[in-house]
């Protein structure tokens, strides 16, 4: 679908309602592509979002319970205690926060998937990390429960097997894609994720590369939040940095459909 | 008497992984944080489990924070009102379309009132921006209380205001545009940092 480009004029007008999310998605999307061309409408985004933060200070003021600052310190701490092991050839590109995240999403998938997962858990030698897994059932319980959502990714026809990984979202605008089947890239090319939202354009989320095991793990970050994308899709594109929008095969993807209409 | 940690030294101890720097940044910002949530949301169960969220993803991630710049404060404000309209907007779906409503009760700005253990940079803050809202007008003030606190679209908006659409963006446009030259003309940064 051919969409009719903002001029600066218009979107600068629509930029307050944009920084509110009182935009349509079409709206959005449309200003989104602007933005990612026009560093003036990004700086005076920013100004407005310095003003959407301090107007959050503009509530009546009430303490949480006692008890949350001791569940949300102990689940900081279990977590801290997961990070501390020592890095695995596997895992060893990735930054700890991220080590954390796969290692939940390790744990998820062997829920999900028995013996798939088991293959998976075996290889990735986490073994020892058992016990701090234990420990963070209840992360994982947050991530699977709390309106969390997964969807597996499948392979574009003549792409091997079909199922070569999973997208598990949060509630808001993060999620986790763990890769397992894409076959690794020579170099000079990534995988690029691209979110797309209801009409069609796509935006940007990432480019990944996988290992000799043909596995990644990577946050995917949706600019507004998840509501607002129909699908996610992965290309090859050229390396490093990717393309501004999708020039090669699609080689994957998944639908969000289930999730916009209200997920688990 | 030692000096207190900045948030941005407390955020560098973080990218540590010092979980003691989350401890005090909870214990400077999880009120805020929480009365946010909360003030979306009205459930105190749904708040919480905002707050711990938005402490926990500045636990895993904290490099999202550095890379935006900026005070620590507003910026987690920001993360909050995100998470909680996002709840908000699912869990109201299946009352749509009686919501999106517009009951007058909402549209007051309310006083802050902070308790003895607040961090002053929001006490300070919500008495400016308290006062530059006064400097809008009602309707300009409604339409930001809609859009920020109860995450209605421009749309939604003209239909529970039985507005013009035209009208509502004017509205916001110049709402939020006029907040924003107040706090500048009023050196509201200079508190912040």
């Amino acid at each position: 679908m051919e969409r009719r480009q903002l001029t600066h004029e218009i979107a600068s007008e629509e930029l307050p309602a944009f920084a509110l999310g009182a935009l349509d998605a079409e709206d959005s999307a449309g200003m989104a592509e602007h933005l990612a061309e026009c560093p003036f409408c990004r700086e005076d985004l920013r100004q407005l979002d310095d003003v959407l933060g301090l107007l959050g200070t503009v509530v009546p003021q009430e303490a949480p319970s006692p008890g949350l600052r001791d569940r949300v310190l102990a689940r900081v701490a279990a977590e801290a205690g997961v990070t501390r092991t020592a890095d695995r050839p596997a895992l060893r590109l990735l930054p700890r926060w991220a080590q954390a995240v796969l290692a939940t999403a390790a744990a998820l998938v062997l829920v999900l998937t028995g013996a798939v997962a088991m293959l998976l858990y075996g290889q990735w030698q986490i073994r020892r990390e058992l016990d701090a897994l234990r420990a963070e059932q209840g992360e994982i319980a947050s991530i699977l429960a709390q309106p969390a959502w997964w969807a597996p990714v499948t392979a574009e026809a003549g792409q091997g097997q079909p199922v070569v990984g999973r997208l598990y979202l949060q509630e808001g605008d993060t999620g986790v894609l763990v890769i397992d089947g894409l076959a690794p890239l020579v170099p000079g090319q990534v995988y690029q994720v691209w979110l797309i939202r209801a009409d069609n354009t796509r935006v940007s989320a990432g480019v990944f590369t996988v290992d000799a095991s043909q596995r990644a793990t990577l946050i995917v970050t949706a600019p507004g939040t998840w509501t607002a994308y129909q699908g996610m899709g992965i290309t090859i594109e050229p390396g490093p940095a990717g393309s501004p929008g999708p020039t090669g095969p699609r080689v994957a993807g998944c639908s969000l459909a289930d999730w916009q209409s209200g997920g688990l | 008497m030692a000096r207190e940690p900045s948030d941005q030294e407390l955020m560098a101890s973080l990218q540590r992984r010092d979980h003691q720097a989350l401890a005090l940044l909870y214990d400077r910002h999880a009120r805020s944080v929480y009365s946010l949530a909360l003030h979306i949301l009205r459930d105190r169960a749904a708040a919480e489990d905002v707050t711990q969220e938005v402490f926990l993803q500045l636990w895993r991630e904290p490099q999202r924070y550095l890379e935006e710049r900026g005070p620590l404060g507003p910026w987690l404000l920001r993360v909050t009102r995100n998470r909680a309209i996002d709840l908000l907007r699912r869990s109201s779906r299946e009352r749509w379309p009686a919501r999106p409503d517009a009951r007058g009760a909402d549209l007051h700005v309310p006083d802050p009132s902070p308790g003895p253990d607040e961090h002053v940079w929001s006490v300070a803050l919500a008495t400016r921006v308290h006062e530059a809202l006064g400097e809008l007008s009602d309707a300009q003030r409604q339409v930001i209380e809609l859009a920020y606190f109860r995450g209605l679209t421009q749309r939604e908006m003209a239909d529970a205001l039985g507005l013009p659409l035209g009208t509502v963006k004017t509205r916001v446009r110049t709402a939020l545009r006029r907040l924003a030259e107040i706090l500048t003309r009023d050196g509201v940064w200079s508190d912040v940092s």
